[in-house]
């Protein structure tokens, strides 16, 4: 045995047969780029198969009151410093579930006072002694407008018999309810493409990592110190294997 | 060397330019690596891989070169390129590698000439008619003995410039290693896409064991379809103004 012979014999690299070269894996997803478009495609035919997007509509309808302080014994001026104060216990009251429970008795609704708190906003026009109630519905336009009418009027007497103050009038009537509609619970179609596209990537780069198969003199190189001598395409057509004759 | 041992073997290499150049990078890559080596086993992991083709290529295109170069046929398991068999009476049967191996016949027997110049042909036995082999053929297979191979490899290193043996399969038997241990180097055929490293490390291996170097390794059966052969290879894509303009272009590995 020659010792020479040894040296120049094909030994392992100290390299990681498995790595991958980054190259490597990126033209394999060129190669594969027929695969991860049908992932996609598939991944958006699934989520829109799947998917079910329910459209919500919102009714809202407000009516606005004007506090006073109207007993008949003070001056007008007084009437409105007077006010001035009551504007904030007016716009606490509405957390008072009693005045929910008036309204639900007066329109005999299903609803408990805690879900009918949470469906009204009443506000303060600034400088103004004029409260807007904003009620917002999920089912009809016309239950929005009775609920604004319905608060409008349950707050004035409300108001009259807590408060002890003169009548409160109705500044405006329910308005006509507007109508707003939001879809919600849907999922994009481009994020089913871009799940398709992840998985197929990752299924792509997995498969590729754990495949030690030989593509490149690279995969050789990386691993054995020997040169590749050269590459053979394969052939394509099939030539007769046996086609040697003796001549006699 | 009588003259009734003639093949003709022409027909085997119609090559397209592509093939053809290709060969020749790998001939060259080898005389530059081999020095003063001129023996040389091509072998592989499995059958299949094309490590018979390649050797007779190689061969081929050495004796282009105007190498005399003599081809041995030790692949007493697997397929043969050659079929010597189809109209050689019982006389002739010996007339092969087994028969030179068993001491029934003389080297110059056993060395058929063909009709590429400096091309050398020794084919081997082979399994009767096209029917799998029984166990009877198989003990009519030679058991690979180092001491005969060496003698034979011997003389055809006195004889010819350069002498390679197409050997088994090294994952089926240990001929590979026996025939490599006789030779000055090894040329390893791996195919494309098929060849597993893990199964190369242990080929290459036990192939060490023999104490001759792996001179280098052949990729076969290289499909220029994918992109990754296509950017690693500098293969051009076959588009239709590819194919005017960069006919029989690319493919070559240097």
């Amino acid at each position: 045995m020659n010792g020479n012979e040894n040296e120049n014999s094909a030994k392992t690299n100290n390299m990681n047969p498995s790595s991958v070269c980054l190259t490597d894996i990126l033209y394999r997803l060129l190669d594969k780029i027929i695969f991860i478009v049908i992932s996609a495609v598939v991944g958006a035919v699934f989520v829109g198969v799947l998917d079910n997007p329910t459209s919500y509509s919102y009714y809202s309808s407000t009516s606005k009151i004007y506090v006073t302080c109207n007993d008949g014994n003070t001056s007008s001026f007084q009437n409105l410093s007077v006010a001035d104060d009551l504007i904030g216990d007016c716009i606490a009251a509405f957390s008072n579930l009693e005045l929910h429970e008036n309204v639900i008795e007066r329109l005999d609704l299903p609803y408990s006072p805690r879900e009918l708190s949470g469906m009204i906003s009443v506000n303060n026009i600034d400088g103004t002694h004029i409260l807007s109630i904003t009620v917002t519905v999920g089912t009809t336009a016309d239950e929005a407008r009775l609920l604004a009418a319905a608060y409008a009027e349950a707050s004035g007497d409300f108001f009259k018999e807590k408060f002890n103050i003169g009548e409160i009038s109705v500044f405006e009537k329910a308005s006509e309810p507007s109508t707003s509609n939001v879809v919600s619970g849907g999922i994009s179609p481009a994020l089913g493409v871009f799940a398709g596209i992840i998985l197929s990537c990752a299924v792509i780069i997995f498969s590729a990592m754990l495949d030690d198969r030989i593509y490149t003199p690279e995969d050789i190189t990386r691993v054995w110190n020997a040169e590749v001598l050269g590459i053979m395409c394969k052939p394509k057509e099939v030539r007769s294997p046996k086609i040697g004759k003796r001549k006699k | 060397m009588s003259n009734s041992n003639y093949i003709k073997i022409e027909q085997l290499f119609r090559l397209t330019e592509s093939e053809y150049n290709m060969m020749n990078t790998i001939s060259g890559n080898l005389l530059f690596a081999c020095g003063d080596k001129r023996a040389f086993a091509v072998t592989s992991c499995h059958d299949g891989d094309g490590k018979s083709t390649i050797a007779l290529r190689l061969a081929y295109s050495l004796a282009k070169e105007g190498y005399r170069v003599v081809f041995t046929d030790a692949d007493f398991c697997g397929s043969s390129p050659f079929d010597c068999s189809a109209d050689e009476s019982e006389d002739d049967t010996a007339k092969n590698c087994t028969g030179y191996l068993n001491g029934e016949c003389k080297l110059s027997d056993i060395v058929y000439t063909t009709d590429v110049s400096n091309l050398y042909i020794i084919p081997r036995t082979k399994f009767n008619d096209n029917s799998a082999p029984t166990a009877s053929d198989f003990r009519c297979l030679p058991s690979v003995n180092t001491i005969s191979l060496s003698a034979l490899k011997n003389a055809l290193a006195q004889a010819y410039d350069y002498v390679i043996f197409d050997t088994p399969s090294a994952e089926k038997t240990i001929d590979a290693a026996k025939i490599a241990s006789v030779c000055d180097g090894i040329v390893f055929v791996v195919r494309y896409g098929s060849t597993r490293k893990k199964d190369i490390a242990e080929v290459v291996g036990q192939l060490e064991k023999s104490g001759k170097p792996v001179l280098g390794f052949v990729i076969n059966q290289v499909k220029f379809d994918r992109i990754i052969s296509r950017k690693r290879y500098r293969f051009p894509k076959k588009t239709f103004i590819g194919r005017i303009f960069r006919r029989n272009s690319g493919g070559n590995y240097v």
